[in-house]
C-alpha cells in the first residue's frame, strides 16, 4: 500500500529540515501542538544501574521459596482423540517414547498446591516430580484447568518448604512499568531461581486478560513479579511451543478463576477422568454443561452493510428441547451481549468474551443481549447437563455407532440424512474395514430399515441369533445412498461372537 | 557341445527345458524386437509443442489426424476448460513442422484429437497400427516411443504391471507399465511387441519410479468418433451416480450372484421415472448379460454406457431383491440422454466453464444434481464457488471452494448469469460491502465481501470493434471490479477531456480501427490532454498511427500487425504487453496476456499505484 505510507514522507522531511533550520510548513505545527515533553533530571548511570540490580535481586529473594521446580513425564499419546476416531487415519498407532518437560511452579498452599502454567493432557502423566528446598517429593494432578490452561498439582507429604505466596492485590500493570521474571531451573544448575528483567507493553483483552511484555528474558513458563516483591503474572507454555509475543496472565485474575476456596481438598482423580464442569463448550458429550446452541461470530463488512453490530455472535442451530430453545432463543439470533456485559470485539475474539463473562456451570443461568430482527431482546436460559451418547460397540461388524440425534446432525459435517445410526470408527481389519468409514450413516441394516439405535440393535441382534455369514448394509455416504456387504465370518481376534 | 549339455542338464535340474531355451534365446530376441519396433513406428511418432508445454503423439491417419493427450493441447486457463492452446506446433521425426488445430479434447479421459494440413506435394504420412487394448494382459512387454523432456525419437521398454489400474481416480480402468515416461511422454504411444499401439502414455509417479500408466487405445478409438462427431464426448446419463460391483460377500448378500448394483437414484430424475430403485441389479444389457466383480469391470461397464450414442434406449434387465420373498425380474427399457456437464474434480478442469472475478478472487460455475452428489454438496439453488484466491475479498468474507452461493444482496442467484448480473449491480453501484448468502453443507450463513475499487471514480472509454472483439467480456468485467466507470459511447461522441482513459478493445476486427477518422482524431485529442490511451492487438496499430508523437514510445501488437507496425516505424518490441508513459499496448495473444495488459492498464489508472 504504498499510498498509504506516502503522506508520511514530507512529515519525516521536514523533521529532518527543522535541524537545517528550513522555514516551518503546515505538518511542523501539528507537531508542535504536542504537549511538550517534560525535562527529566539527569541521571548517574552507574547509581541507576546498581539500584536496577539491587531490586532485581531484592524481588528473587523474597519469592525464590514460593518457586519449585516441576519435572513431569508424559507418555506420548494420540493427541485428543478420546474414545473414537483412533482408527480413522488408517494404520496402527505408533507408540512414541515418553516425553519429559521441567518447568517453575508456584506454590499456592502450605499442604503442598502447587500450580503449574500447562494443561497436563489427561490421563497421560506418567511421572510427577517437584523439588523444593532442595528435596524432591513425589506429587499428583489434581486438577487440571481446561480454561486457563493450567494444571494444580498436589503434593502428598509437603513438610515445611512449601511456603505458599501470599495473598496480594493490586492493580493490572501499566503500560510503561517494569516487571522482574523469575524461572526455577533444574537439577543441573542446583534448581536457583534465575531472574530477569522486562518492560510491560500494554493490556490485552479476551477470556482472560492478558499482559504483554517485551521479549528478553520473559519466556515461556516464567513468574512476573513487580519490583514490590508481588506476583503479578505467569506466562503459560503455549502448546505448540510457539509464543509470538510474551503475554502472561495477571496472577491475581488467575487465583480468582481457580476458585481454590470450593475446591479446597478435591482427589487426584482428575487427571484420568474428564472434568464435569469447568468446560467452555456448548459441545454436548458426557455430563457436560450445555445450552444446546451453535454461533459463529459475524462478518464485519455484512454487519457495516446491514447496520448490525460489528460486535456480535450469530446462533446458527439450535437443538430441539434444549435449554436455549427453553429459553427462547431462535436460530438467526444475534446476541450482542452476556451477563449485561456487551460485546466490544468483533470476530472469534466476542467468542472470548462470551466465555470470559460466563460460568457455565449445570445450574446456573446465563443472559443474552440479542437482536432477533433488529429489535432488543433479553432471553435467559439455565445451563443443563448435555444428554450423554452413548456409543454401541458392534464387534461383529467390526464399527462403532451412535444415535444421530438433532445435534449429532448439525455437528457432523457431511450428514445430510437426519435419521438412522451415525458410525462413528472402524476397527482396522474387521469386516467393516475399508468398506465402511466415519461419517457414514446406516440406514438399513439386514434390509430391515435402521431409524435409531434401538432398531439398529434389533437388528444385529436378530443377526447373531441367527449366525448370519454375510449382511447387506444400506448406508447415506453424504447425500447419497450406497450398498455394504460385510462378511460376518471375518470376525476380530477370530471370534467375536458376543450374544 | 560340453557347454550346451550343460546348460540342458541345469535347465532339468530346474525342471522347465521350455523355459530355459526361452531364456537362451531371449537376448538376441529382445535386440531385434526392439530394433525393428524402432524401425517401423518411428516415422509415426511425433512430438507437440506449444506456448505452454511439450508433449508427444501419433499419427492415425496419412492426411495428419493425429492423437495425443488432452492435457498436452490444453490452454492452462481455469476458467475454460474447452479453451485450448493457441500455437501448436508438431513436428514429424523427420524435423518437418506444421501448424495444428484441436478438432476434439477432454481430460477425462486424457485424450486429444488433433489435425495437421499438408501441403499438395508433401510426403504421405505413416499412420500407426491400432491395436486391441482389451486383449493386453499383465507381464508382456510394451514399448513407449516419445520426446521425454524435449529428447525427440526416444524408445523405452518394459513390461504392462497392470492393466485394470482404478487407484488413480480416473473415469476408466487404465494401463500400467513399467517402461520409463517422463515429461514430454504425454501422449505419446504405448506398443505391444507386435508395434501396434495398446495405450496414450499419460501420467507417472513423480516420487516413484518406472510408475507409468496409459489410458487404453480402446477408449481413445471411441473418443476418436465423439471428436469427429461433436468435437467433444458427448456423455450419456447413466440412471445412477454410481455403480457398484457385485463381488461374492456382496453377491451372497444380496442373494444374487452377479450383475450391476445401482446404489443411488436421483429422485426426479429420469432414471426415478423409468421406475429404478436403489438396490437394483443389472443382469443384462439388451439381452446380453453383464457382471461386474471389482470396480475396474464397474468402469469399464459404465464407460460402454455413457459412450453410446446420445438418444439411443438400452433394455435393462434387472432382479430386484426383496425382503423375505423372491427376487424379481423386471425389465426397463431406458433412453439415454445427454448427461449434465461434469465439474472440476481433482486435477481434471471438467467441462464446466468457471466465472472468474480476478480482483475478488472469487470464481463461480454451475453445478448440477449430479455433481452434488458426486462432491456432497448441498441442494440449495446456487451457484458452485469454485474459485477463492488467497488474500483477497473473497477469502475474506470466509468464502471457501464447495459453498453455494445462494443470494447477493437478498436476490437470488439460481446460475451464473443471475450471479454475474446481481454482483455486476453492486459492483456498478461501488457498495462498500456486497452481503451474500451462502450454503455451506447444512449451514446458511450470511457474509458479506467488500471489494477494493482501486479506479473509484476513474471514467474510461471503452471502444469496442463493431465485428470480432476479443477480451472485451475480460476487460468490462476487470474495469467493472477495480470501481471505474465505463463510458460506452461512439467515438464521435466521447469527450477526451471527460474521461480519465482511453481503451480500444483489440481482436481482427479493430484493424478496421486504424482506418477509422472518428478513432484517430479521439486518440489525437486523448494525448493532448494528456489522457492514458490504452490498446490491444491490431487496435495498438491504429492508435500509434493517429498520434505521430507516440511514434516515440515502446509499442507492442498481435504478430500479424507487427510489420504495420514497423513500416509505421514505431518502436515496436513484440512483449506482451507494453507500458510507455500514458501509453499501454497489448498483443491480446491468450488470455494470460489480456489480463496482463488489464492489470498494468488497473496500474496506471491507480492513484500513485506504482
Amino acid at each position: 500500500m504504498p499510498h498509504r505510507s506516502l503522506p508520511w514522507i514530507p512529515v519525516l522531511l521536514l523533521v529532518a529540515g527543522c535541524a537545517a533550520s528550513v522555514p516551518a510548513a503546515p505538518p511542523v505545527k501539528s507537531l508542535s501542538q504536542l504537549p511538550p515533553v517534560r525535562p527529566v533530571a539527569p541521571v548517574d548511570g552507574g547509581r541507576y544501574l546498581k539500584a536496577v540490580a539491587e531490586a532485581t535481586d531484592r524481588v528473587a529473594a523474597t519469592l525464590e521459596r514460593h518457586l519449585v521446580y516441576v519435572e513431569v513425564t508424559v507418555e506420548a499419546g494420540a493427541g485428543s482423540g478420546g474414545a473414537h476416531g483412533g482408527g480413522r487415519r488408517g494404520g496402527p498407532q505408533q507408540p512414541q517414547g515418553p516425553q519429559q518437560m521441567g518447568m517453575t511452579g508456584v506454590v499456592l498452599q502450605a499442604d503442598g498446591l502447587v500450580l503449574i502454567p500447562v494443561p497436563l493432557p489427561k490421563g497421560r502423566v506418567q511421572d510427577l516430580k517437584i523439588w523444593a528446598g532442595g528435596k524432591e517429593y513425589a506429587a499428583e494432578v489434581q486438577k487440571i484447568d481446561e480454561r486457563l490452561q493450567m494444571t494444580l498439582l498436589k503434593v502428598q507429604v509437603p513438610g515445611s518448604a512449601f511456603v505458599p505466596v501470599p495473598a496480594a492485590e493490586r492493580a493490572f500493570p501499566r503500560r510503561g512499568e517494569w516487571l522482574v521474571s523469575l524461572v526455577c531451573g533444574g537439577k543441573d544448575v542446583d534448581f536457583q531461581v534465575f531472574p530477569g528483567l522486562g518492560m510491560v507493553r500494554g493490556k490485552v483483552s479476551g477470556l482472560f486478560d492478558q499482559i504483554v511484555m517485551d521479549g528478553g528474558s520473559v519466556g515461556m513458563g516464567t513468574v512476573l513479579a513487580d519490583l514490590d516483591g508481588r506476583i503479578v503474572g505467569i506466562t503459560r507454555v503455549a502448546q505448540n511451543g510457539m509464543m509470538m509475543v510474551p503475554q502472561a496472565l495477571f496472577f491475581p485474575e488467575v487465583i480468582q478463576k481457580l476458585e481454590l476456596g470450593k475446591k479446597a481438598v478435591e482427589v487426584a482423580e482428575a487427571a484420568a477422568e474428564p472434568e464435569d464442569d469447568e468446560e467452555d463448550t456448548s459441545l454436548p458429550g458426557k455430563g457436560k454443561p450445555w445450552l444446546g446452541i451453535t454461533m459463529d461470530p459475524i462478518n464485519e463488512a455484512y454487519a457495516e452493510a446491514s447496520n448490525l453490530p460489528k460486535e456480535g455472535i450469530w446462533v446458527r442451530d439450535v437443538f430441539g428441547g434444549s435449554p436455549a430453545a427453553k429459553g427462547g432463543l431462535k436460530p438467526s439470533d444475534l446476541l450482542v451481549g452476556v451477563n449485561q456485559h456487551p460485546f466490544t470485539r468483533s470476530g472469534p475474539r466476542a467468542l472470548e468474551q462470551l466465555g470470559k463473562f460466563t460460568n457455565p456451570k449445570v445450574g446456573t443461568e446465563v443472559t443474552f443481549d440479542v437482536l432477533r430482527d433488529g429489535k432488543p431482546l433479553t432471553l435467559t436460559c439455565c445451563y443443563e447437563k448435555a444428554p450423554e451418547m452413548a456409543d454401541l460397540q458392534a464387534d461383529d461388524l467390526g464399527i462403532q455407532v451412535r444415535e444421530l440425534t438433532e445435534s449429532l446432525f448439525c455437528m457432523t459435517p457431511g450428514v445430510y440424512q437426519r435419521e438412522g445410526v451415525l458410525v462413528t470408527s472402524v476397527v482396522n481389519g474387521s469386516a467393516a474395514s475399508r468398506q465402511m468409514g466415519p461419517g457414514d450413516v446406516i440406514v438399513e441394516l439386514d434390509r430391515k430399515p435402521v431409524r435409531d439405535l434401538k432398531a439398529f440393535t434389533a437388528a444385529l441382534e436378530d443377526l447373531r441369533r441367527r449366525k448370519a455369514e454375510v449382511v447387506l448394509v444400506k448406508v447415506c455416504r453424504g447425500n447419497r445412498t450406497a450398498y455394504v456387504a460385510l462378511d460376518l465370518t471375518l470376525r476380530l481376534h477370530g471370534k467375536g461372537d458376543k450374544s | 557341445m560340453r557347454a550346451e549339455s550343460l546348460v540342458l542338464v541345469l535347465a532339468l535340474a530346474a525342471g522347465s527345458p521350455a523355459l530355459a531355451e526361452e531364456l537362451a534365446a531371449a537376448p538376441e530376441a529382445t535386440e531385434s524386437i526392439g530394433e525393428a519396433l524402432f524401425k517401423r513406428v518411428d516415422p509415426s511418432v511425433v512430438m507437440i509443442s506449444h506456448e505452454s508445454a511439450l508433449g508427444s503423439g501419433f499419427i492415425l491417419t496419412p492426411d495428419g489426424y493425429i492423437m495425443t493427450n488432452g492435457h498436452v493441447v490444453m490452454a492452462p486457463d481455469a476458467e475454460d476448460p474447452k479453451d485450448v492452446a493457441k500455437r501448436i506446433t508438431v513436428t514429424l521425426y523427420d524435423d518437418r513442422k506444421y501448424p495444428a488445430r484441436v478438432i476434439g479434447h477432454g481430460l477425462d479421459p486424457d485424450v486429444a484429437l488433433i489435425k495437421i494440413d499438408l501441403d499438395p506435394g508433401d510426403e504421405p504420412l505413416a499412420p500407426v497400427t491400432l491395436g486391441d487394448s482389451d486383449a493386453v494382459h499383465a507381464g508382456q512387454r510394451c514399448f513407449a516411443f516419445g520426446a521425454p523432456l524435449g529428447l525427440k525419437r526416444c524408445l523405452t521398454g518394459g513390461i504392462v504391471s497392470n492393466v485394470d489400474r482404478t487407484d488413480l481416480g480416473t473415469f476408466v480402468p487404465i494401463i500400467q507399465m513399467d517402461a520409463p515416461i517422463n515429461h514430454g511422454n504425454s501422449g505419446g504411444p504405448l506398443f505391444n511387441e507386435q508395434g501396434q499401439v495398446i495405450g496414450i502414455n499419460t501420467y507417472g509417479f513423480e516420487q516413484g519410479q518406472n510408475l507409468g500408466f496409459a489410458v487404453p487405445i480402446n477408449v481413445g478409438k471411441v473418443l476418436r468418433e465423439h471428436y469427429l462427431k461433436h468435437g467433444r464426448i458427448l456423455r450419456a446419463a447413466v440412471p445412477t451416480v454410481l455403480f457398484q460391483h457385485v463381488d461374492d460377500v456382496m453377491g451372497k448378500a444380496l442373494g444374487i450372484p452377479s450383475g450391476v448394483l445401482v446404489g443411488h437414484v436421483i429422485p426426479g430424475s429420469e432414471a426415478d421415472r423409468a421406475g429404478f430403485l436403489a438396490g437394483d441389479v443389472i443382469v443384462s444389457l439388451d439381452g446380453a448379460p453383464v457382471s461386474a466383480h471389482e470396480l475396474a469391470d464397474v468402469q469399464r461397464f459404465n464407460w460402454r454406457l455413457v459412450t453410446r450414442e446420445v438418444g439411443s434406449s438400452v433394455t435393462f434387465g434387472l432382479v430386484r431383491p426383496r425382503a423375505g420373498a423372491e427376487a424379481e425380474a423386471r425389465e426397463i427399457v431406458f433412453q439415454l440422454r445427454q448427461d449434465e456437464r461434469a465439474p472440476r474434480s481433482g486435477n481434471q478442469v471438467g467441462e464446466v466453464p468457471a466465472r472468474i472475478y480476478e480482483t475478488l478472487g472469487l470464481g463461480v460455475q454451475e453445478v448440477g444434481a449430479k455433481a452434488r452428489l458426486t462432491f456432497n454438496l448441498p441442494d440449495a439453488p446456487g451457484v458452485l464457488v469454485s474459485v477463492v484466491q488467497p488474500g483477497t475479498s473473497a477469502q475474506k468474507a470466509g468464502l471457501s471452494q464447495g459453498d453455494i452461493l445462494t443470494r447477493i444482496e437478498g436476490v437470488a442467484t439460481p446460475d451464473p448469469d443471475r450471479f454475474a448480473e446481481e454482483l455486476e449491480k453492486a459492483l456498478k453501484g461501488r457498495k462498500k460491502a456486497i452481503r451474500l448468502e451462502i450454503q455451506r453443507q447444512k449451514q446458511t450463513i450470511q457474509t458479506a465481501m467488500a471489494p477494493y475499487y482501486a479506479l473509484a471514480g476513474k471514467k474510461v472509454a471503452v471502444l469496442e470493434p463493431a465485428a470480432e472483439a476479443e477480451w472485451m467480456e475480460l476487460l468490462r468485467r476487470g474495469m467493472l471490479e477495480a470501481g471505474a466507470e465505463l463510458v460506452l459511447l461512439p467515438p464521435g461522441e466521447v469527450k477526451a477531456a471527460e474521461v480519465d482513459a482511453l481503451l480500444l478493445v483489440g481482436g481482427p476486427g479493430s484493424v478496421a480501427f486504424q482506418e477509422d477518422a472518428a478513432v484517430a482524431a479521439l486518440v489525437r485529442e486523448a494525448v493532448k490532454v494528456k489522457k492514458t490511451v490504452a490498446a490491444l492487438g491490431p487496435a495498438a496499430v491504429a492508435v500509434v498511427k493517429a498520434e505521430p508523437s507516440l511514434l516515440d514510445k515502446k509499442m507492442t501488437t498481435s504478430e500479424d500487425q507487427a510489420d504495420k507496425a514497423m513500416a509505421l516505424q514505431a518502436k515496436y518490441t513484440g512483449k506482451p504487453v507494453e507500458r510507455d508513459g500514458k501509453l499501454i499496448t497489448g498483443t491480446g495473444f491468450d488470455k494470460p496476456a489480456a489480463k496482463e495488459f488489464l492489470k498494468a492498464l488497473v496500474r496506471a489508472l491507480t492513484p500513485r499505484g506504482d
